[in-house]
């Protein structure tokens, strides 16, 4: 599933970053990568942008982007 | 070595938000501006510094997250690397996200260049019972690593014998091994003629970072480069990324005591402001806050100015002998200017709470609360907190659209920002509110404000449509760290801004305020300049039912706005204490509908002398001064004109 999809309190890990490659090289600058654990911080009144915790920062991502992160649950 | 004076280039450079910038104003001693959202320090800085009979020349560079990106702080630091190496690089991390402050430093290792390591920030690590072992992490780098602190200034001696003692540094590039196809490419592209750092980051940038010097070397590259996106699914900047990771969490495991945790991100304000429900409202009550504050507390001190510009006034008015020197001091020079004198308090108060609002990392929320609605006219969060300054003053608010790094979304920004009604707007609409709409004056003033806001997004919504994008608008921000702002940076910030203020605003109202008086003045005999000018101008405005007197008032408005309420007090010949007077002569010549008309051109017609400057000053030409002036006339006419005709139905 993708970044998305994760609801608040569920905690999941990056499996992938697909989309075009500006988006991933400016991800990857900011330490979003493969296997990084990742969790919803705060949601945006009308759902969009949301931020996350990615690693030990808070990221903001429009739904857009977070739409290329793939993410796997951790239980 | 040489005995003669020495003299050495220092490059400070590190991720945004390290507090690389609050490091280099104590090493340098500068007064700048230190931000605490990504991107404040788009040009790089300089500064001096005597040490021990040695010179250091410290260059800021923009805070960057890696050299290999081709954002325009990337490009910037990277040229400057590659064009005028320096003698040593400065490199600043900030020490609760070593990680990813890392990359950055990996990246210059590998290209073999003089690094000495300072830790930012470490107390707050302490505060969360953490720790960095700066002996082992030096071993581990083979680089000196020292902490630092940009609230103290303890360190920057000890700092300062370290830089000395690294001139000139043991070099020897950082070898790191990556994934054997990636360890392929990069051996297909060093039998080019490429350093092996140099093949790196032309893959990890996907053929960018690097000027390829034949068709031979773009051809074999352009082949390794292909050859491994057919391989993978990952892009290689992801798998250089991982490499370095790995690298760093092996040196990190020596000498860090922290593991993987997400705590260090997690701050109860977040949960206030960032909620989903609370954080609008408080947003909202935060901004009211601060501009009730602005203008309560600020007019206390402004009294007091207006109070001794009047004194210096009446003193020089009594002083001097009759002159036409005398007029030209009194009624043009001190009149002019302390009427802008008169603002600094607001300006000063309005800049510290907008810092307060920056350097604690709250501006940064603030632009992700908004993004949603300013995705809707081509602009992105962090684009509304110059267009909320502007109900403050225009200049400062278009100089803080610095922080939006899109060209495009900085370039709306601005346009649109002097229909934001700035305080000196106020004045003419509780003037003329007052006369013609006594009875719902604070509605009248209230839909003035709304009416900026509306033409102003509708404006940033057709210019969105216009002018093409420089490159793709995505908006990924990285939330700082809220962080309590020093003393010392706040006060250094508000005494450059007023500095600033009283040095270039001052020059231009100076000037301005000459001018008026000259037409107002001359000739002695018969009809003053000015009043046939307004005579000669008039018929552009009789459509909205103005006389020759609103006619001057709108011009002498072009100065600065404040002037168009006093100026209809000047050409009404009344007392500015007499406003029954002043009311009882304005309703004779005007109707309601032409007074509202003219609220309307005062809102929305071309900006102050100050502006438009700082128009030019930042966007850099006077095409985008020019349209702003042509866009604010058009507006303004057409939309008093029509206010006119659907008001006189009404009324």
């Amino acid at each position: 599933m993708t970044l998305t999809k994760l609801s608040c309190k569920q905690k999941a890990k990056i499996i992938a970053l697909t989309g075009p490659e500006p988006l991933r090289q400016r991800l990857v600058a900011l330490g979003v990568l493969r296997g990084f654990p990742v969790s919803v911080a705060a949601t945006s009144l009308l759902g969009n942008p949301r931020t996350y915790f990615i690693g030990k920062q808070q990221i903001c991502l429009r739904n857009k982007e977070a739409g290329y992160i793939e993410v796997e649950l951790q239980l | 070595m040489l005995e003669t004076t020495r003299s050495y280039t220092i490059a400070l450079i590190g991720n945004p938000n390290c507090g690389k910038t609050s490091l280099f104003n104590q090493l340098t001693g500068a007064r700048q501006r230190t931000g605490n959202m990504a991107g404040v320090t788009v040009t790089s800085r300089e500064g001096q510094r005597e040490w021990k009979g040695v010179d250091f020349h410290f260059v800021d560079l923009p805070g960057i997250y890696s050299l290999a990106n081709s954002r325009v702080e990337e490009t910037v630091a990277r040229d400057y690397l590659s064009d005028t190496p320096p003698d040593l690089i400065l490199n600043v991390l900030d020490a609760n996200n070593l990680a990813r402050n890392f990359a950055l430093t990996t990246q210059l290792m590998e290209q073999g260049l003089p690094v000495v390591i300072a830790l930012n920030m470490l107390d707050e690590l302490e505060k969360q019972g953490h720790a960095v072992d700066l002996d082992e992490l030096s071993r581990g780098l083979i680089k000196p690593v020292i902490g630092s602190d940009g609230r103290s200034n303890t360190h920057i001696p000890a700092l300062l014998d370290l830089l000395l003692e690294n001139i000139p540094q043991q070099i020897d590039a950082l070898l790191i091994s990556y994934e054997p196809h990636l360890e392929e490419a990069v051996a297909s592209l060093e039998a080019t003629g490429l350093e092996r750092w140099q093949a790196l980051r032309w893959l990890e940038s996907a053929g960018e970072g690097v000027a390829l010097q034949s068709d031979e070397q773009a051809r074999i590259s352009n082949q390794a480069l292909k050859l491994l996106f057919s391989r993978h699914d990952e892009s290689p900047a992801e798998m250089v990324a991982e490499g370095r990771y790995g690298y760093i969490h092996g040196l990190l495991h020596k000498s860090s005591s922290e593991h993987q945790d997400q705590s260090a991100a997690d701050h109860w304000l977040d949960r206030i402001t960032l909620n989903r429900w609370l954080g609008m409202p408080v947003f909202v009550m935060l901004l009211w806050l601060m501009f009730e504050a602005t203008f309560t507390l600020g007019s206390y001190p402004a009294d007091w100015i207006d109070t001794a510009v009047g004194w210096i006034g009446g003193e020089v008015g009594e002083w001097m002998p009759e002159s036409l020197l005398k007029d030209l001091l009194v009624e043009g020079l001190i009149a002019g200017v302390g009427g802008v004198l008169v603002f600094l308090p607001n300006v000063v108060l309005l800049f510290f709470f907008i810092a307060l609002l920056e350097q604690s990392g709250y501006m940064a929320r603030a632009a992700f609360l908004m993004d949603n609605l300013m995705s809707k006219i081509g602009l992105h969060g962090k684009a509304f907190v110059p267009l909320v300054m502007g109900f403050g003053c225009n200049v400062p608010a278009i100089m803080s659209a610095r922080t939006i790094e899109e060209p495009r979304a900085r370039l709306i920004t601005i346009l649109i920002n002097p229909f934001m009604s700035c305080s000196a707007r106020l004045p003419v609409y509780v003037l003329l509110a007052g006369i013609f709409f006594a009875e719902s004056a604070g509605t009248v003033l209230f839909a003035m404000y709304m009416l900026g806001i509306l033409v102003a997004f509708s404006v940033a919504a057709i210019l969105a449509r216009t002018i093409p994008a420089q490159h793709d608008e995505t908006f990924i921000m990285e939330l700082p760290p809220w962080r309590f702002p020093s003393a010392r940076s706040m006060f250094l910030h508000v005494w450059d801004k007023a500095g600033d203020f009283l040095h270039k605003i001052g020059g231009v109202i100076l000037v301005g305020s000459i001018l008026i008086w000259l037409l107002q003045s001359f000739p002695r005999q018969g009809t003053p300049w000015l009043e046939q000018l307004g005579h000669f101008v008039a018929p552009v405005f009789s459509p909205m039912g103005f006389g020759w007197q609103e006619t001057v008032a709108l011009l002498s408005g072009f100065i600065a706005k404040e002037v168009i309420a006093a100026s209809l007090v000047v050409v009404y010949h009344t007392e500015m204490s007499d406003m029954a007077g002043l009311q009882a002569a304005m309703g004779e010549n005007l109707a309601p509908a032409s007074g509202l008309a003219l609220m309307v051109f005062t809102l929305l017609y071309m900006p102050c002398l100050a502006t438009i400057a700082t128009i030019r000053r930042e966007t850099g030409s006077w095409r985008w001064a020019g349209t702003s002036i042509m866009m604010g006339l058009v507006l303004a006419w057409f939309g008093s004109w029509l206010v006119y005709n659907i008001a006189s139905i009404w009324m």
